[in-house]
């Protein structure tokens, strides 16, 4: 079962940007497979799933909301379109 | 966190064997200080691996995919992917580039490169999972689609999210001249028919996934450079066209200076009418599903398209580039907008290159308009301009290799020859690769596209500037460029420079794994030489100026100019434009009467050849170029086979 929280949108254009900078903030290295946020296609490729981990899930590190950083890092190197989806799975985060 | 032994890089190169199936690897080190990566390290292993006598389709050709030491990282744009091998249209350099997801997962799973040796006796794909390599059975693959080949590797393998491949379609498995290989189901490798030699080898797939990292020697620098980079993004006005709508934006400038080939050519505009039902602004905003961004990309210039309606609805694919537009629309003079992206999704499912498709259909079609073809020549199908049912009819037959598309099949250089009855004049091609890019109405896009060691495209050496999107910062371009230059599109002043400048700025990005619409070639303000080796020496660790690259990428330049001429007999003869560029003033639109001559194009390439260092009456390398650049490996190969300029 993911222990995390996961919203399906149009807006998320699936660069993983966004697992990219959260494995480096974990880790400081880019692991994808490490990052607390997991991007995934959905419906051929016409939407995405947008999961971000509270917990440790497999190989996917818990989300710490960027703790001692202004902006978390997945909205910072994120688009304007998305941030309000964003934060709005942060907000449901411990932290 | 451990010390590696190499930073950017993953560290090593796999080689496959298909005779054997047998796996192998050596480190990317051995090359990686020479030749940056990507095809910069895959051409220097081509030319030394390929003896004068191998062919494209025998198994001693290899073929090498790459990634480049950027991909993996937030490095704008570091998303491409390399397939390099023998040119199955010219015989000489072949090179062809996508973005794509496969690059990163390659480069996580611990791999800068795939090497492909000899031929499998049955079809085969290549499962790469982590550091675990396996060669399994294809057979139930063969014949399916690219799209198909995707779904089917997927189920297999039990994991459908992050698994991505290259695969080949009918097209490359019947050895299409200019057989295409597909990332996933959108982008493809296009040019220089390496889907074929792939299917010379009963090669069907590769399949890749990666969990591990990718590290930077100097974290913390290497960050600062990303955001203050991606910022600069922010700012640019092509930048927020290509987010907004794409790269088929281009379509308006390129009306506006006669860059369009309508009619195989015939006029370099389209009918006003026609331009209006276009209207791709308005295509995006109705069939837009969502935007797509490749890894670490922050332009996110593709986009899903839903077509709802029409004579495709139900259609949900990738969107496609200006190339499409001006290949379909223009060349093959279709008015349906919708398909535009039904044909380049067709083209992608069976594996063929769209300028092979629409540069023969086109050639066909114009040589059926002045009777030279009749219905006896064309399986009884009447090549009528804009005929979409005709077209997708001989797309599927070029596929296959049935009846006239067995001709067609070879692209319409080849297939000129074949018909002869002076067809050869409306065969637009260079040096045997189909070409969709108008020579005669743009100096340096025209010249970068003669002179391209792959044949013709304009991707290793034609700037975009003399019909971009916004206007030129002509104070910026003449710093980055050295040379003053305007975005006329007809001028000759310093075109031959900036040709230089790119051929050398678009290796630098094939090495690197960067995506050329992410640096100074879409806009003049995004990330250049200087930037790139900033990026370069904080991922490796190893300081690296623009100097250097510049060094580097001439020395890549000219291994594939003594690959061309070791193996080919291109040479000057082979850098003028089609004989139509240069026969035809421009026929209408706002440059109509504009006539580029065979004088004027000869002074062009004498200074071009100049500043490269090369023989103006031969273009082959001098001595001093070679030996200044410690290529003396390469004087000696070309002082054998008579082709060294002894300067």
């Amino acid at each position: 079962m993911v222990d995390g929280l996961t919203i399906k949108t149009d807006k998320c254009c699936g660069c993983r940007s966004c697992e990219m900078v959260c494995s480096f903030h974990h880790l400081g290295v880019f692991q994808p497979s490490a990052s607390s946020i997991e991007i995934n296609e959905q419906d051929g490729g016409k939407m995405c799933s947008v999961t971000i981990h509270k917990t440790r899930h497999g190989t996917h590190l818990a989300c710490d909301k960027c703790a001692g950083l202004e902006v978390p890092l997945c909205v910072k190197i994120c688009s304007d379109t998305m941030s309000n989806e964003l934060n709005s799975i942060l907000a449901h985060i411990p932290g | 966190m451990r010390k590696r032994d190499i930073y950017g890089y993953a560290g090593k190169m796999l080689h496959l064997d298909l005779h054997t199936g047998e796996f192998s690897t050596e480190p990317t080190e051995k090359y990686a200080r020479e030749w940056i990566g990507g095809s910069g390290i895959a051409q220097w292993i081509l030319y030394n691996h390929l003896k004068p006598w191998v062919t494209p389709y025998a198994p001693a050709n290899e073929i090498i995919f790459s990634a480049g030491p950027l991909v993996g990282t937030l490095a704008p744009g570091a998303s491409r992917m390399s397939a390099d091998s023998q040119n199955t249209q010219t015989f000489g350099v072949g090179t062809s580039n996508s973005d794509s997801f496969f690059s990163s997962q390659l480069k996580y799973a611990g791999y800068d490169h795939i090497l492909i040796h000899g031929r499998s006796r049955k079809p085969v794909y290549l499962w790469i999972d982590d550091d675990r390599t396996e060669l399994r059975d294809a057979s139930h693959l063969w014949g399916m689609t690219t799209w198909e080949t995707v779904d089917a590797i997927r189920q297999e393998l039990g994991d459908t999210e992050e698994i991505h491949t290259v695969s080949i379609g009918p097209g490359g498995e019947n050895l299409v001249r200019e057989a295409c290989i597909m990332q996933d189901k959108g982008r493809t490798m296009g040019r220089c028919g390496i889907g074929g030699v792939m299917g010379s080898k009963n090669l069907k797939a590769i399949a890749v996934r990666g969990t591990g990292s990718v590290e930077v020697a100097e974290p913390e620098r290497f960050m600062e450079i990303v955001f203050r980079l991606r910022e600069i993004f922010e700012k640019s006005a092509v930048s927020k066209i290509y987010r907004d709508y794409g790269v088929p934006m281009a379509l308006k400038s390129k009306q506006a200076s006669c860059g369009i080939p309508y009619k195989n050519f015939q006029e370099l505009v389209l009918p006003d009418e026609l331009y209006k039902k276009i209207n791709y602004e308005q295509f995006v905003e109705k069939y837009q599903a969502k935007v797509v961004g490749y890894p670490a990309c922050p332009q996110h210039c593709s986009r899903i398209f839903h077509i709802h309606d029409g004579p495709y609805a139900g259609l949900v694919t990738e969107g496609f580039w200006f190339e499409q537009l001006a290949e379909f629309t223009g060349r093959l003079a279709v008015w349906e907008p919708t398909f535009v992206p039904k044909l380049n999704s067709y083209c992608n499912q069976l594996g063929v290159g769209v300028d092979l498709v629409a540069g023969a259909i086109g050639w066909a079609m114009e040589c059926y308009q002045r009777g030279i073809l009749t219905r006896s020549d064309t399986d009884g199908l009447e090549l009528e301009w804009g005929d979409t049912k005709v077209i997708l009819e001989l797309t599927r037959k070029i596929a296959y290799r049935e009846g006239f598309g067995n001709i067609l099949a070879e692209g319409c250089s080849k297939a000129s020859q074949i018909i002869g009855k002076g067809s050869e004049y409306y065969a637009m091609h260079m040096k045997g690769q189909d070409l969709y890019e108008v020579i005669r109405s743009a100096i340096a896009w025209g010249l970068g596209s003669c002179v391209s060691s792959r044949g013709g495209g304009h991707v290793h050496g034609s700037p975009l500037f003399e019909s971009v999107i916004t206007p030129l910062d002509e104070a910026k371009a003449l710093k980055v460029f050295g040379v003053r230059v305007t975005n006329d599109p007809i001028s000759f002043e310093g075109k031959a420079a900036v040709v230089h400048y790119f051929e050398r700025f678009h290796r630098l990005c094939n090495a690197l794994g960067i995506c050329q619409f992410c640096t100074v070639w879409a806009d003049i303000n995004l990330p250049g030489f200087p930037e790139l080796a900033e990026l370069y020496s904080a991922a490796t660790g190893w300081q690296t100026t623009e100097p250097d690259l510049k060094r580097i990428t001439s020395k890549m330049l000219n291994v594939e100019k003594a690959f061309n001429l070791i193996h080919t007999d291109l040479d000057r003869k082979d850098d003028y434009p089609p004989d139509r560029d240069l026969t035809e003033p421009i026929p209408s639109g706002t440059l109509a009467g504009f006539h580029l001559t065979r004088e004027k194009w000869d002074g062009l390439l004498d200074e071009y050849y100049e500043m490269n260092d090369w023989d103006k009456k031969t273009s082959y390398p001098t001595k001093r170029c070679l030996t200044e650049l410690g290529l003396g490996q390469i004087v000696k190969d070309l002082s054998k086979c008579g082709k060294l300029v002894d300067a």
